[in-house]
């Protein structure tokens, strides 16, 4: 299968750049302390802010951070960097859907900064961070069901901007300002039940939240395992509708580079 | 059997045409003037299989906008294209099945795996059967000597390596037909060669059709037995190199050496080009005339030391051509 071994490939071409792996475990290991730093301190006078525990904090700050390595989503510079330097003709030139290899490339992608990134991260937390094992061990699946759509979600907003990008091809890259927006809104830095409950409330309309604090929430505990079904069942909602939206933009894309030429 | 089949192509495009300086750039964020290019105005042309077409012209004539449109990565603005007697634009994916394509300038390669990965990867793309895989490889292996550096790195490779890779890649699904934009660009002589080499090779063995875009005219004259020239969208020239050729280059250069320096020659047969010092450069239309004649006439009024014919040559036809359209 042509995807699976795009998939290999991505894995190969990750592993040729090993000093790449090591600094960025380093890199976000700064930054989970300085994350770290921060709770403390805001958990200096108090055991436990809106029912949940500075441990249970810190616990949800480092695994933000393992998630974000995991949360990759290459398609959004590669499909830019294709257009703009006109490779997407000698791509579309091959029998094989674009989207579909540019899917099985992140996949490869993330499964190797999983192992190399991710786990050494986790493992380095648990040696020298209070990081706490999840409550409980039956909540386990549905993390890994959440982080899976979780990345869906991520990676169709990505086809979607870098496809918007590709349409318009003048406004620059607009992934970075998405971005931006992830980061904020997703709760992957401060979780949404500390914003005020009506933007909480706004904030869980948009798909942002279930990318992040829905894996988070349910490992620390604070999103029960009732709760935490609603909201995959929410979660594939979104998986849908942005599925609908980036299968009518490749087509529109696509008849752009048809029409007026890459 | 006719292979491609291009009947009445036009290319349009919209260009936004952006306003200058400062304000302009302001002014382009809202809004932009979009105006009407043709790319290429009405083309029609036939390539049975077998056939090494040179197809030239100069920058910007329209030359990958056809090609891009044959690979059914374009649609044209009307007209047919017929591959195979199918549509690129309706089966796109059928259509490149069958097609090749290097372009000098990019790379289908990994870059920064070995060159062996991209024929693997290329393996499962075309779904190729391993017994056809190995013995194409075999074969590509072999033709281009792939050998020495099947195992390193893309960005490894010397260019010519590195071409060399990117024709194996474009030939191992065995395509029909093979699109060539500048293969040789960049390369020096022996690699030249080594590429020409092969193109012919393949096309020998696998009737395989050749398409090829170069300004490298000696590629051109080569490799390629018929000449498509085209210029500002329209075809101006299609035939066999050679007809196109003499009948573009009606001239001979004739280079004189003479005994004492000359200012000007009186004989009208001839039309001076240059004179440095005791060198004299002239050309003569060799339908009219022979070249004895011309140097008798020559003879007459000058001391003619040495002289030499210079050959009309694709370069001279082309130049020709393009400065004609």
């Amino acid at each position: 299968m042509a995807y699976l071994y795009k998939l290999k490939l991505q894995v190969q071409v990750y592993l040729t750049y090993r000093f790449e792996v090591f600094a960025n475990i380093a890199t976000h290991f700064i930054l989970i302390l300085a994350n770290v730093f921060l709770w403390n301190c805001v958990y200096s006078d108090q055991k436990d802010i809106l029912g949940v525990g500075r441990g249970q904090m810190i616990t949800y700050s480092v695994l933000s951070s393992c998630l974000a390595v995991m949360y990759h989503c290459g398609i959004q510079s590669s499909l830019n960097k294709d257009v703009r330097e006109g490779n997407i003709a000698l791509l579309l030139m091959k029998p094989i859907h674009l989207l579909g290899a540019y899917f099985a490339e992140d996949v490869g992608a993330v499964a190797v900064r999983a192992v190399s990134v991710s786990v050494p991260i986790f493992l380095l937390g648990l040696l020298f961070l209070p990081l706490q094992p999840p409550v409980l061990f039956r909540v386990l699946p549905l993390v890994m069901i959440s982080y899976v759509f979780g990345f869906m979600i991520l990676w169709l907003l990505s086809a979607l901007v870098s496809m918007f990008t590709f349409v318009t091809m003048e406004l620059g890259n607009m992934g970075v300002v998405k971005d931006m927006i992830v980061a904020i809104l997703s709760g992957s830095m401060i979780p949404l039940w500390f914003f005020p409950d009506r933007v909480e409330k706004m904030l869980m309309m948009t798909p942002f939240p279930y990318t992040y604090q829905l894996p988070l929430g349910l490992y620390i505990g604070k999103i029960d395992i009732g709760e935490g079904l609603r909201q995959i069942g929410i979660q594939a909602f979104w998986m849908l509708l942005l599925g609908v939206c980036v299968a009518l933009a490749w087509k529109k894309a696509k008849n752009k580079v048809l029409i007026q030429g890459g | 059997m006719e292979q491609i089949v291009l009947d009445n192509v036009v290319k349009e495009y919209i260009v936004a045409k952006k306003k200058k300086g400062m304000l302009g750039a302001l002014a382009n964020l809202f809004h932009s003037e979009k105006i009407r290019v043709e790319a290429v105005k009405g083309i029609s042309c036939r390539i049975e299989k077998g056939e090494i077409v040179g197809y030239i012209g100069p920058n910007g004539a329209g030359k990958s906008t056809t090609i891009k449109m044959m690979s059914g990565i374009m649609h044209p603005t009307s007209g047919n294209i017929l591959i195979n007697g199918m549509s690129p634009q309706k089966r796109r994916k059928e259509v490149v099945k069958h097609l090749g394509v290097v372009f000098g300038q990019r790379t289908q390669l990994y870059w920064d795996l070995r060159l062996g990965e991209t024929f693997e990867l290329l393996k499962r793309i075309y779904r190729l059967p391993d017994g056809q895989y190995n013995g194409t490889l075999e074969e590509l292996r072999a033709v281009l000597g792939l050998d020495e550096f099947m195992d390193i790195p893309v960005r490894q490779l010397s260019l010519g390596q590195r071409m060399r890779g990117e024709l194996a890649a474009a030939m191992l699904h065995e395509p029909e037909i093979l699109f060539l934009d500048e293969p040789t660009i960049g390369l020096d002589i022996d690699a030249k060669q080594a590429i020409r080499d092969f193109i012919l090779e393949m096309n020998r063995r696998k009737k395989t059709t050749v398409i090829l875009t170069s300004h490298d005219l000696e590629d051109v004259m080569k490799l390629c037995t018929r000449l498509i020239v085209i210029n500002k969208g329209i075809i101006v020239e299609d035939g066999p190199i050679s007809e196109i050729v003499s009948r573009m280059a009606t001239y001979r250069m004739l280079v004189l050496e003479v005994a004492e320096p000359v200012q000007s020659i009186a004989c009208d047969k001839v039309e001076i080009m240059k004179i440095e010092g005791r060198k004299v450069w002239c050309k003569f239309d060799h339908h009219a005339y022979t070249a004895a004649e011309i140097i008798h006439a020559l003879g007459q009024e000058l001391k003619i030391v040495d002289l030499s014919v210079r050959e009309p040559d694709v370069e001279d036809a082309i130049t020709n051509i393009y400065h004609s359209a």
